[in-house]
This record gives structure tokens, C-alpha cells and sequence, in this order.
């Protein structure tokens, strides 16, 4: 397209719309405007208080969501995790008992490797939580293995061997 | 009426959260300042003063009522600007399709008669309004907008949400094809 078609062309779109402008009654159409602003309802906002409550249910839900497996395994942990119970076997060198005094999962224990040398020993447990789930009431089995122990077990006829413990209850 | 002077960004923010907050008055004021601007938009695309009146009427009703949905206050002329344009538009495919039913009624061009001459008179209005009628939608819409006095083409690309080159290759597109359909008046 050549330059002076583009400038008429440009020309004739800016007579007409200078020309359709000076037709227009301002005030008229601004009163227009204003008369069908007054019978339009007011601008659409957003409902605060029913999107809080709506947030506030969604972030509800989602903490329960959250929390449901984790109360599932606390459970689970006081029913297995912390048994109160002694824990008593036989070497063939002495009788060893193991008492879990503390629960769960890092615990001390007291080794007495003879009932008249009762020495106590400090050793750190670790329980092996079941992977099934408990099934009618009945109690799973649960692993209990002591994995540290302390010199002065050793010093006192138990070698380490025997002092490593490995219990099912 | 003269044109209000151009408010500052921070005031038009005020007015649109104020008109936000239901304040009519607030978007009366907004109304004031913009309307001379909507109504050159209007009829750049239309070609006539009562199409793009009502057309006005309907964008500021429409933008009072979506006034929410607006991302930037500042830039409310833009975003009313765009509102005008497309239904600019959308009326302009109203009058294609009367085209096509009522072509028989459509008085003929006076040709012969001087650019001067058919510029004082009506026909010329509507000469250009069946001729922007025959655009795309974007064509139609970009060299109004390019028309518009201090519109930068940075502007009528985030108006049209588009390149400025875009802007640039519809504005070619469109005089092209007005010059053609318009070449009886030029």
C-alpha cells in the first residue's frame, strides 16, 4: 500500500470519527451511563466470611487427613512399643535377664548375667515394630535387639557376643 | 465537553477500588474520565456515533459489574478499552450478518461525489461500518486502537493480547483491505 493511499485512508477514519464525536450529547450519554449503573446491582464481590468458613472446613479436613495415620502408628506404638514385661532367657554361660525400663524404641536396659552378679549394664534397644497390622486382639510379636553395650558388661565374664541380645516377645 | 485532565495512576486506583466497594459516585467519576476515550474506541470501529454509543453504555455497565476481575486498577483504561473493543466487535458481527439478510435495502454509494462530500454525510459512515464489518475481528480491532490519539503500539499489543508485531501485521492486514473495499471514497 502506498503512502498516500495509507495517509487518505488514515485521513477518511479520522473525518469520520471527528465528525460522529461532535455529534455526541456528552451529557445525555453520561446520564445514560449513570442511570443504568444506578438500576445494576452493585459489582460481584467475593464473599470473605463464607470463603473463610469454606477454607477453614478444607484445612480441617486436611489435618485429619494428615493426623489419621499418625494416630494409627501412636496406637500402635502403645500397644506393641512399650511392653511392660521382663524379658528373660538363657545363655549357656549365665542367665541374662533383660528389663526394658525405658520405652520405646531407645531404651536403657539392665542386664544381670548372673542372678548373684547382678551387674547392670546400660545398652541401647531398638524395637523392630511388626509390619502387620494386629489382627482379633492378638498380640504380634515383637523384636527387641540390643545393639550396644557398655564396657562394664563385658568386664564382668559377658563377652560382647553375649551381651548382644536378640529377643522375641 | 472537553475532556477531563488524565488522573494519575494512584488516583484511578482509588476511584476503581472505591467503585470496587460499591461507590457509584466513585465509578461516575471513572465514567467521566474515560468515556470520551471509549467513545473514539467505539467509533473507530463502528463508524457511527449511536452504534458505539450504546456499545460505551454497555462496556462501562459491564466493567462496573466485573470490576473484580480487574488484576491492575491502575490500568483500568486499558482494561476498559479492551471490554469496548470486543463488543465493538461483536456488534460489528451483528451488522455483517444484516448484511447478509438485508442486502437488497442497503442504498447504493453516491459515487462521483467528492471524499470531502461523502465525509459530511452519513453515507460515508456507513460505508466504513459495512467495510470494517468484512475485517477479522483483530484487524478490526488493532487499527482502531492504532488510531487512537497517545495509544502506544506497546499498549494496543497488551490491549490485544499480542505481539506488536502482531499488532503491526494486523494493522497492515486491515488498511490493505480498507483501502480495497474503501476505494471508491479514497
Amino acid at each position: 500500500m502506498t503512502e498516500s493511499g495509507k495517509e487518505k485512508l488514515d485521513l477518511l477514519l479520522e473525518q469520520n470519527a471527528e465528525r460522529q464525536l461532535a455529534k455526541i450529547d456528552w451529557q445525555a450519554l453520561n446520564a445514560s451511563i449513570s442511570s443504568r449503573l444506578n438500576a445494576a446491582p452493585k459489582p460481584a464481590t467475593l464473599n470473605w466470611p463464607v470463603l473463610l468458613r469454606v477454607a477453614a472446613v478444607i484445612a480441617i479436613i486436611i489435618a485429619i487427613a494428615a493426623l489419621l495415620p499418625l494416630a494409627g502408628r501412636l496406637s500402635l506404638n502403645r500397644k506393641f512399643a512399650a511392653p511392660v514385661a521382663s524379658v528373660k532367657f538363657t545363655h549357656s554361660i549365665a542367665q541374662t535377664t533383660v528389663q526394658i525400663l525405658k520405652t520405646p524404641a531407645q531404651a536403657e536396659v539392665s542386664i544381670s548375667p548372673t542372678a548373684s552378679n547382678s551387674s547392670i549394664a546400660k545398652c541401647e534397644i531398638e524395637i523392630i515394630e511388626p509390619a502387620v497390622k494386629p489382627n482379633q486382639g492378638f498380640d504380634i510379636p515383637t523384636w527387641l535387639i540390643v545393639c550396644k553395650q557398655e564396657p562394664s558388661s563385658a568386664q564382668n565374664g559377658i563377652n560382647e557376643e553375649t551381651a548382644s541380645l536378640l529377643c522375641l516377645f | 465537553m472537553d475532556e477531563p485532565g488524565q488522573p494519575n495512576a494512584a488516583a484511578i486506583e482509588r476511584l476503581v477500588e472505591a467503585s470496587k466497594a460499591g461507590d457509584k459516585g466513585a465509578f461516575d467519576k471513572l465514567v467521566q474520565l474515560f468515556q470520551r476515550r471509549a467513545m473514539q474506541l467505539a467509533i473507530r470501529i463502528l463508524a457511527g456515533a449511536d452504534q458505539a454509543s450504546d456499545v460505551v453504555q454497555d462496556a462501562f455497565v459491564k466493567a462496573y459489574l466485573g470490576l473484580n476481575k480487574i488484576r491492575d486498577p491502575k490500568r483500568f483504561e486499558q482494561w476498559l478499552l479492551k471490554i469496548v473493543a470486543n463488543l465493538a466487535v461483536e456488534q460489528l458481527r451483528k451488522v455483517k450478518r444484516s448484511q447478509m439478510v438485508f442486502q437488497d435495502d442497503c442504498p447504493e454509494n453516491s459515487r462521483g461525489a467528492t471524499p470531502v462530500e461523502i465525509a459530511a454525510g452519513e453515507e460515508l459512515s456507513k460505508a466504513l461500518r459495512d467495510a470494517m464489518a468484512k475485517l477479522p475481528g483483530k484487524q478490526a480491532k488493532a487499527i482502531a486502537l492504532f488510531g487512537l490519539q497517545n495509544m502506544s503500539q506497546n499498549e494496543v499489543s497488551q490491549i490485544m493480547n499480542c505481539s506488536v508485531e502482531s499488532v503491526r501485521w494486523h494493522v497492515f492486514e486491515a488498511r490493505k483491505k480498507l483501502k480495497e473495499l474503501l476505494k471508491d471514497y479514497l
